[in-house]
């Protein structure tokens, strides 16, 4: 996965976790140690500072794909499955303050488009 | 001629912070750009990533849904900004991805030309700082330190906005309407609120760190342009951080007073902010 990696270690100087003492996910190219795979928030810095282009985030989502995701994540899941957003977003309630905020009503998508997109392999 | 916008408020904002919203739309009508919600959108995708593979197509479902309207996109998250972009930006090298989301998108009767246009509500902004320099009112009295939304910078080759290790366009937008900007040096790092969700401590502990620095430095308010960075700084500070509370303000509630708008009518409701803001 990590062929072309030069070990060069620039990413791993250059994530923000790490300098402050936090293990990322960023000491899996260099140690091919996945355990803190799903420790990184996305600031892409890592990637955009890699010498030799590799995709850091892509190869990091398809690898936490393969192990169990945080429960936080599989709530995200299944509110998506319902409502079509991460949190459990009720139209009916949130209205009548979206209203009285002077904000459009929201309309939630039904949950056969929400499965058809999502699980379509 | 210019399209309508949407604006893309994505699950948290819609959930937590209609201020957000509500402020970004005012203060782009005070611009003329008149926003819309649009039926029917869903989550960006983003949080999927990690979770399942066909994330790409509730991305390309909202994008195709605004482009059948014939309407642009004006984001307030920095994770919504970057699927949507990332995603036009994949149906532009490879067209086998786009086949591919067409595919899948003729299912829900569907389909994605990629001619949207998807901004960040900063670019928006950005774009017509001078209009909103002709539009200031007052100076407001604050030592305000500024949060950059770093997936709106990041990947720079897909982002193609500012600089993007060393974002200049809060500033640059802040600077004339307040006092201070007091510069720091986790100011480029980011605010680490998507750890909240796999590693709680080390969130806490990005959140802190930050916190501190600006507890010192005698910063009176953070302001935000991302749900994400808003509800780790301001929504969880309490659950971390036991120094003097520094509150956050969404950029274009401050903007807004700037130019002449209420609290009211920026949403800006809790008593602290608003007598911070109206003590000029």
């Amino acid at each position: 996965m990590f062929e072309s990696c030069l070990k060069c270690a620039i990413c791993y100087e250059n994530c923000y976790l790490e300098q402050m003492g936090v293990t990322s996910f960023i000491r899996l190219p260099l140690q091919e140690d996945a355990t803190n795979i799903w420790t990184c928030s996305n600031c892409w810095t890592c990637q955009d500072i890699c010498p030799v282009g590799i995709p850091l985030m892509e190869l990091k989502w398809q690898l936490q794909r393969k192990v169990e995701a945080p429960p936080s994540y599989g709530a995200s899941l299944e509110n998506i499955l319902i409502c079509g957003y991460c949190l459990p977003i009720d139209s009916d309630e949130l209205n009548p303050f979206r209203l009285d905020d002077g904000l459009e009503p929201v309309t939630l998508a039904s949950s056969n488009i929400i499965a058809t997109l999502l699980q379509t392999k | 001629m210019t399209k309508e916008k949407v604006l893309f408020a994505g699950c948290l904002v819609t959930y937590r912070f209609p201020e957000y919203e509500l402020s970004s739309k005012v203060v782009l009508e005070a611009l003329s750009i008149e926003t819309h919600t649009l039926p029917e959108l869903v989550c960006c995708g983003q949080v999927l990533q990690g979770v399942n593979p066909n994330w790409i197509y509730m991305t390309a479902y909202n994008l195709a849904l605004m482009e059948q309207r014939d309407m642009d996109i004006i984001t307030l998250c920095g994770g919504c900004t970057n699927t949507f972009k990332r995603v036009q930006s994949m149906c532009s090298q490879n067209p086998q991805v786009l086949d591919d989301i067409n595919q899948v998108l003729n299912r829900v009767g569907l389909q994605f030309n990629n001619t949207v246009k998807t901004q960040h509500l900063l670019e928006v902004l950005n774009e017509n700082t001078d209009k909103i320099m002709a539009c200031l009112k007052k100076v407001i009295p604050l030592k305000t330190a500024i949060m950059n939304p770093c997936q709106v910078f990041r990947p720079a080759a897909v982002m193609n906005f500012d600089d993007s290790k060393h974002p200049q366009v809060m500033g640059k937008l802040l600077g004339p309407a307040v006092t201070d900007i007091i510069p720091y040096s986790f100011q480029d790092n980011c605010c680490g609120a998507s750890l909240s969700m796999s590693n709680l401590a080390a969130a806490y502990q990005v959140g802190r760190a930050r916190l501190e620095e600006l507890e010192h430095k005698d910063v009176d308010l953070i302001v935000t342009a991302c749900g994400n960075c808003h509800l780790l700084l301001h929504g969880m500070q309490s659950e971390y951080y036991s120094g003097r509370r520094i509150p956050c303000m969404f950029l274009p509630q401050l903007l807004g007073i700037a130019i002449g708008l209420s609290p009211q009518d920026v949403m800006i409701n809790d008593p602290h902010l608003r007598s911070l803001v109206t003590s000029v």
